[in-house]
């Protein structure tokens, strides 16, 4: 009885283990986006995205462009929610 | 007019209408449209009739049958890795075992690249398999004290990159579909198979997967189809429909090429319709092979 309880104990051990190491594979690449946004776009093209984040050559430039220069994102972000209202209209 | 819309006879077809309009509009008449093209020679403003010489030409065209090759390859490969390896992910989100907060977590995890576009999704892999020795997949495989590799100029390489893309995004997707297939079969089909003394292994070969049979027609048709036609992750994998020696070029890409790239829609429009056909042919033998069209009485 004892024998079959420390089975199932295993069983399930393992099963978390596989599922947490295949979950955070899945998610690995959305880290290193993250990781990438604070680099250089010349950089990730010539070195590639990695899951280091390099503290002496990483900066924000990146976040402040995307909310400052030529206000680029609240272009399409408005776009994508112009689309977005005419796909919840439809079904309608 | 008010008489006849309401009338018994003529409800249902009003009903259907929208359907029939739209089925036809943006189906029928493309399809048909790009059947009669595809016996066409086009250049700006002019069409001649040639007959089968698109398809004559196509056959003899060592691309196309790269191309054809390569989609095959790719529709076999996602097919061993998209079908299985879902459905025992399915089959353990769905055990007893692993309960509450985790298992929504790993649901969610497996779920969120299904929800990242393919252009976002095709550049971080292109970057992620960069040439570069810290490029990510060159640093994981150096960890294995393996030498950098040249992931994208390769072609058993850069089909591993296609291939891990393809299972990156579509595990979730095919793992909910199996889920809910899972979720669909009565509890008491088990318990009776426990009183009968059946062990996880007989219970999982008896009564799970052919009570799982639908799902499994239904993500092997989608999987056939979206095999066949894949285009986007090679053309975001490679930065364009130009891959070295053709090592990503796909039924679609060649569609692309000759009918966008190089304006031959005549003979674009034959490449289509050989995978309309492709597709089709397969796709009905295999529903015919699990027995999609048989009756209910029959089975």
């Amino acid at each position: 009885m004892k024998t079959k309880k420390s089975g199932k104990l295993a069983v399930k051990i393992l099963m978390i283990v596989l599922m947490a190491v295949i979950g955070l594979m899945i998610l690995l690449p959305f880290w290193a986006i993250f990781v990438g946004t604070f680099q250089e776009g010349n950089m990730l093209v010539r070195y590639g995205l990695n899951l280091s984040i390099n503290l002496s050559e990483a900066n924000l430039d990146n976040w402040v462009m995307l909310f400052t220069d030529s206000g680029d994102y609240f272009t399409w972000f408005s776009t994508v929610c112009s689309l977005l209202c005419c796909r919840l209209w439809e079904p309608c | 007019m008010k008489k006849f819309l309401y009338s018994r006879k003529a409800a249902p077809y009003v009903f259907i209408l929208p359907f029939v309009v739209t089925f036809a509009v943006f189906w029928l008449v493309p399809l048909i449209k790009s059947g009669i093209m595809s016996t066409q020679k086009i250049l700006p403003g002019q069409e001649t009739f040639i007959g089968i010489d698109n398809f004559t030409r196509l056959f003899s065209d060592r691309i196309f049958l790269i191309a054809v090759g390569n989609s095959f390859k790719y529709m076999i490969f996602t097919l061993i890795l998209l079908i299985p390896i879902p459905m025992i992910l399915a089959c353990l989100v769905n055990s007893k075992l692993v309960r509450g907060r985790f298992k929504n977590i790993f649901k969610a995890s497996l779920f969120i690249p299904a929800l990242t576009s393919v252009v976002v999704a095709g550049t971080i892999f292109r970057l992620m398999f960069g040439e570069m020795d810290t490029a990510l997949m060159n640093q994981f495989i150096g960890l294995f004290g393996m030498e950098p590799v040249k992931w994208l100029k390769g072609a058993a390489t850069g089909f591993v990159a296609l291939l891990t893309l393809a299972c990156w995004r579509w595990w979730g997707v095919n793992m909910m579909y199996f889920l809910s297939g899972l979720q669909s079969i009565p509890e008491d089909y088990y318990e009776a198979a426990s009183i009968d003394g059946a062990t996880t292994w007989q219970k999982f070969i008896k009564i799970t997967v052919p009570q799982l049979k639908p799902t499994f027609v239904y993500v092997l048709t989608i999987s056939i189809y979206g095999g066949l036609a894949m285009f986007n992750e090679s053309y975001m994998l490679y930065q364009g429909n130009n891959s070295p020696n053709n090592i990503g070029l796909t039924i679609v890409g060649y569609l692309y090429r000759q009918g966008i790239e190089k304006n031959d829609m005549g003979y674009a429009s034959a490449v289509g319709v050989v995978l309309l056909v492709i597709v089709l042919a397969i796709n009905i033998t295999q529903l015919v092979a699990t027995g999609t069209f048989k009756k209910e009485d029959d089975k």
